[in-house]
């Protein structure tokens, strides 16, 4: 069968355009995901999905805000929503994300007290947390792409920034 | 501090403990107390490394995503492809595709 120009043309149009945003956003969306599922193989199966729906759904972002922005949106319900399917599959909390012993076992002292500090955030917190001190997103950009109130992302930031703190005290400078 | 504005070892047990939820009540509303909440709370830079570096991707991370989502464009290409010529849903030229994949295997 003779290839259509056509088609191919467009496979290498969406492959450059997945390209750019995977080149400028791959690593803020993963660390939204792994923050979220905790779990870096998962997190990579969530940034996948991510662009692939903001590609499909490319006509639906309307611009006004921050693309960057749109794509931490996509992935925090593609990663709440992988999060409950793990749930609903397994309810032995052993088995999901965040449980890995090997994990924990293969980091430094350091590492392994901010991963247990993480690990005693719920999922939304850790969001908050990501989007604030490592996207350095304010208070209503962060309401607005995980789609919750003003005081509730100030609340859980101020309380999981001292957990962090309480949790993970020794690596204080 | 003031009267209205609940202290620092306030805030702070509020933040730790979540005991106090009036003055936090109070601090989420007031600008002032907003900003102290924000210092007490604040992550040290050593604490903050050690964040970043725990959420850090892998150093594959970006190859392996880029192969793997133009494999899956490919796919969706050629899926709308077949879908088109063969005038056939996507989900029969899926599994036309996925037997000619395993035939080949065989082979």
């Amino acid at each position: 069968m003779a290839e259509d120009p056509g088609a191919r043309q467009t496979t290498i149009g969406a492959d450059e355009g997945v390209r750019e945003m995977v080149d400028q956003h791959g690593p803020a969306i993963y660390r939204l995901a792994v923050s979220i599922v905790r779990d870096p193989a998962l997190a990579e199966d969530v940034a996948q999905e991510t662009f692939i729906m903001a590609w499909r759904h490319r006509d639906t972002y309307r611009g006004v805000a921050p693309l960057r922005h749109w794509l931490l949106r996509i992935a925090h319900n593609v990663a709440v929503s992988t999060l409950r399917s793990l749930r609903e599959e397994a309810r032995d909390p052993s088995t999901l994300p965040g449980g890995h012993a090997e994990v924990v076992e293969s980091t430094v002292a350091n590492r392994m007290a901010v991963e247990e500090a993480l690990s005693l955030l719920d999922p939304l917190s850790r969001s908050i947390v990501v989007l604030r001190e490592m996207e350095g997103l304010s208070y209503a950009e962060i309401g607005q792409i995980l789609g919750v109130a003003l005081p509730t992302v100030k609340t859980r930031l101020f309380r999981a920034r001292a957990t962090l703190r309480e949790i993970a005290g020794e690596v204080r400078s | 501090m003031s009267r209205g504005h609940p202290s620092d070892a306030q805030l702070a047990r509020w933040a730790e403990a979540g005991k106090g939820k009036r003055a936090a009540s109070h601090a989420i509303h007031c600008l002032l107390c907003e900003r102290r909440l924000e210092t007490i709370t604040e992550l040290a830079p050593r604490l903050r490394e050690q964040l970043a570096a725990s959420l850090e991707p892998p150093g594959t991370f970006e190859q392996r995503l880029q192969e793997r989502l133009s494999q899956r464009l490919l796919d969706h290409e050629t899926i709308a492809l077949v879908t088109d010529l063969v005038d056939v849903g996507p989900e029969t030229t899926r599994l036309l595709l996925e037997a000619r994949e395993r035939d080949e295997d065989d082979e």
